[in-house]
């Protein structure tokens, strides 16, 4: 019977589906999955992941990091200069570029771009609040000018989620009320080697290889990215061989075992695995606060929640940031916490984590609350949702004892991760620490030139925070990327979450 | 049936007001920022207030209420916070998929029901096959969608495992939505073919609870009309086996069954959200848990508020095929 009901089902779509088979020269097709769908091709209205490597294949913007480094390289702009004073940027541009609507980039393009990218109806206008003034004095050079001297404003330049150029087919031809946004939703018109050809919502979305491109041609025709959610479905499809890769959430358990056709690339990036401690509650206790931390020491957890992808953090900066001696060291004489927890009346902990990596952050917050358990300590795991986590400032008292996250800044310079999560008003100080002395010395640390003067700066910053007892650092987990036997030149950044240089991606023999 | 058919309709209007208002309260109570959702996590504060202020969260809850009804009269339901679009856009543009999905989930449940309960009257041996049906459809719907992709697709590549149509072809522009009619309705008879390929898994996943609660309810209906002593009599006037089915047995086992299959829509419309994350069907279910997982209010209200009103509307439908079937309903 299934030879014949296979057969059918092949003849019906062999009569239904003319011309499947032809004689056009075989493409290079690179094949991939999201878990999410992409929610705006818009480079400045929204924090993407899923979508992000696609964004800077479409999009590029004046400068951006050198592969496997945090070092700054021109992008559209082949050299800039950086006034005495800090203030006045100029960029130099490189010739030859063309929009994909086939209009030639030049500064005045730019400055239309950057114009709009200020706007404050823009998720990401916030990049440029520093910006004072802005000219395109020639062709070829654009020129910024600042209020006051931000040494990380090409590091801002470079971030995943940093301006990108948008031509005129956007700015000008659909600009509407809206400054382009329902537009660029679902359309581009951008600089990169490839364009967005096909975008079918919540399925799949094409991007094919930009004839006019500037730089050197990538090795594929096409990419094709389709949706799929489950993580299952994707381990099977990159098994069958339909996936060339996966390089959003592969299971770290399934790397011990990978097939023959599979390999794997694991490298650092960004991501930083902390823990904010609020010192509000019980653990405002400093005896208490050092038994909890003989438990939260991740040298007991790190390798069951990880298979060996982290090493424990001891700094609260990435060493792709800051490459630094440790900077702490968690207790771990576990009989003197025991003695510590027994001194003190019954303890109950909250452990919080956000949903939206629940599946990252549960079994470590499992596990320490395991640990706090041996020493006597009850711990409650509970799951929030990512935005409520911003407003645990507002009300303390209800806030968990202990808020586990996995971090992101938005680029590599210090201040982003310092004026993100560690001042007293930063959007991601979850738990609230204030120390007008922490905010000034950070505040003078973003006008430090010299990268050993700022780094001593932040990491001095970093240690008081630590000494405090407000903030953690617990792990360094790799990103890692699962592929097809054949692939090569993925070149990854570590400021780049998840992110695969389609640019320089190339198969070097067969893979199926 | 005039009179009843404008107490359903009045009937279920109000339903959809109280889930409104329903939908509103849990807007305000649910621990969620939808500002800090839209602009994302690291955004200086003062983009979140700007956002805020946007989205009308600064106003006071009566006022927020007023708006929100004002909204919603006119048809709209806001802004998505992750898509950017107006939900009734990113509706517009889910909703096909999932009543594609379910209308054919619907259609090949009902018909395996039926199918099942005229079998157990005719053979025995037919009764492996409901007994299979019941089997199937009592598992939990994630595991019925893993087991028959795990098995029609992966292991024996009868049908895709996933999307709504091969990711090299480009779907028609309309008219209805539905890849299946359009493909028809344009000529493109490959659009057609691959989208009844892609259809059949997710459909099939979604068919068998119903088909099982369904075709139990119909074949033990049956059963007792047949006992029936109208039945007999009709026999004796020389009816023959169809005829007596068709005109007497159907018609009267009718209702219970249309009451279950109420049921089973209200429970597929939970089941077509799962069926649709684990086949990444691009249809509301599969919009609505993207948008939970970004906390995104507005696109979570418009999927329920529409859910409710689909249900609303079949749930009208069978209980004015029932009063049509069954005089005495009309009266109750």
């Amino acid at each position: 019977m299934r030879p014949i009901r296979h057969l059918l089902l092949r003849g019906l779509l062999a009569v239904a589906l003319p011309g499947m088979v032809s004689g056009a020269p075989a493409e290079n097709v690179l094949h991939i999955a999201y878990l999410q769908d992409v929610s705006t091709f818009d480079p400045d209205n929204s924090f993407l992941l899923y979508g992000l490597d696609a964004m800077r294949v479409i999009y590029q913007g004046l400068v951006e990091y050198r592969p496997g480094t945090t070092d700054l390289t021109g992008w559209l702009a082949e050299s800039w200069d950086v006034s005495a004073d800090g203030l006045t940027y100029s960029f130099r541009l490189r010739p030859g570029i063309r929009f994909h609507d086939g209009r030639p980039m030049h500064a005045a393009d730019v400055l239309a771009y950057f114009r709009r990218r200020r706007h404050p109806g823009l998720t990401l206008a916030y990049f440029l609040d520093d910006v004072a003034a802005m000219e395109a004095p020639d062709e070829r050079t654009f020129v910024i000018r600042l209020a006051v001297p931000q040494p990380a404003f090409l590091d801002r330049l470079a971030s995943a989620w940093g301006p990108k150029v948008i031509g005129p087919e956007a700015l000008v031809d659909h600009l509407g009320k809206d400054q382009a946004q329902s537009w660029l939703n679902e359309h581009e018109d951008g600089t990169g080697p490839y364009r967005l050809r096909v975008v079918s919502r919540g399925q799949a979305y094409e991007l094919v290889r930009f004839p006019d491109y500037w730089g050197p041609p990538p090795f594929f025709d096409r990419i094709e990215i389709e949706v799929i959610p489950q993580m299952a479905q994707q381990l099977l499809r990159l098994k069958q061989g339909t996936l060339d890769l996966i390089q959003h959430g592969y299971p770290f358990e399934g790397l011990r075992q990978l097939p023959p056709t599979l390999r794997m690339l694991a490298y650092d990036d960004l991501g930083l695995e902390l823990c904010f401690v609020n010192r509000t509650r019980r653990l405002g206790d400093p005896t208490l606060l050092r038994a909890v931390l003989t438990a939260i020491n991740p040298a007991g957890w790190l390798g069951d929640a990880y298979f060996g992808y982290a090493v424990p953090a001891t700094s609260l900066y990435p060493r792709a940031m800051i490459a630094a001696p440790p900077q702490w060291v968690f207790p771990s004489d576990v009989r003197a916490a025991r003695a510590m927890v027994a001194a003190q009346p019954p303890v109950t902990l909250e452990i919080g984590y956000p949903d939206e990596d629940a599946a990252g952050q549960q079994i470590p917050a499992e596990l320490i609350a395991a640990q706090l358990e041996s020493l006597g300590i009850h711990a409650n795991v509970r799951v929030y949702p990512i935005d409520l986590a911003g407003v645990f400032v507002n009300d303390l008292k209800e806030a968990p004892d202990l808020w586990i996250s996995h971090n992101y800044p938005d680029a590599a310079h210090p201040a982003t991760q310092a004026e993100i999560f560690f001042a007293g008003n930063a959007p991601l100080n979850y738990l609230g620490y204030r120390n007008p002395s922490v905010d000034e010395a950070i505040a003078s640390a973003a006008l430090i030139t010299t990268r050993a003067e700022r780094d001593e700066r932040y990491l001095a910053i970093a240690r008081r925070l630590m000494a405090d007892g407000a903030i953690l650092p617990l792990a360094e987990v790799k990103n890692v990327i699962v592929y097809r036997a054949g692939l090569s030149g993925f070149n990854p950044r570590p400021a780049l979450p998840e992110v695969v240089d389609f640019e320089t991606l190339r198969r070097d023999a067969p893979a199926r | 049936m005039i009179g009843y058919l404008v107490a359903r309709l009045v009937g279920a209007l109000a339903v959809l007001a109280g889930m409104s208002l329903i939908v509103f309260t849990l807007q305000q109570i649910i621990p969620a920022d939808p500002a800090r959702a839209a602009v994302g996590p690291t955004a200086p504060l003062t983009t979140v207030q700007l956002k805020r202020a946007e989205l009308g969260l600064d106003q006071p809850m009566l006022e927020q209420f007023g708006r929100y009804v004002q909204r919603l009269s006119r048809g709209e339901l806001g802004t998505s916070t992750r898509t950017h679009r107006p939900v009734t856009q990113d509706l517009r543009q889910f909703l096909p998929a999932t009543l594609e999905l379910m209308s054919f989930g619907f259609l090949f449940g009902v018909a395996l029901a039926v199918a099942s309960a005229l079998f157990h009257l005719s053979s025995r041996i037919a009764l492996l096959l409901r007994t299979l049906l019941v089997a199937l459809g009592s598992a939990p719907i994630f595991l019925i969608g893993q087991v028959l992709a795990l098995l029609l697709w992966y292991r024996l590549d009868w049908f895709p495992g996933g999307g709504r149509l091969d990711a090299q072809l480009i779907p028609p522009d309309g008219p209805t939505g539905f890849l299946v009619v359009d493909g028809l309705l344009r000529g493109r008879l490959r659009i057609c073919a691959d989208a009844l390929h892609h259809l059949a898994l997710p459909a099939l996943t979604l068919a068998l609870p119903l088909s099982a609660a369904v075709g139990r309810t119909l074949a033990s209906s049956i059963k007792g009309v047949l006992q029936q002593t109208y039945i007999r009599t009709a026999r004796i006037k020389g009816l023959t086996d169809g005829e007596l089915l068709r005109r007497h047995v159907l018609r009267n086992a009718a209702p219970a069954s249309l009451a279950m299959l109420g049921v089973q829509f209200s429970i597929m419309c939970t089941n077509v959200m799962i069926v649709e994350s684990l086949f990444g069907w691009p249809g509301l279910g599969f919009y609505l848990v993207q948008s939970y997982a970004t906390s995104d209010l507005p696109a979570i209200l418009g999927v329920s508020m529409t859910f409710a009103a689909l249900y609303l509307s079949v749930s009208v439908l069978l209980d004015l095929l029932q009063a049509l079937l069954d005089p005495r309903v009309r009266v109750l």
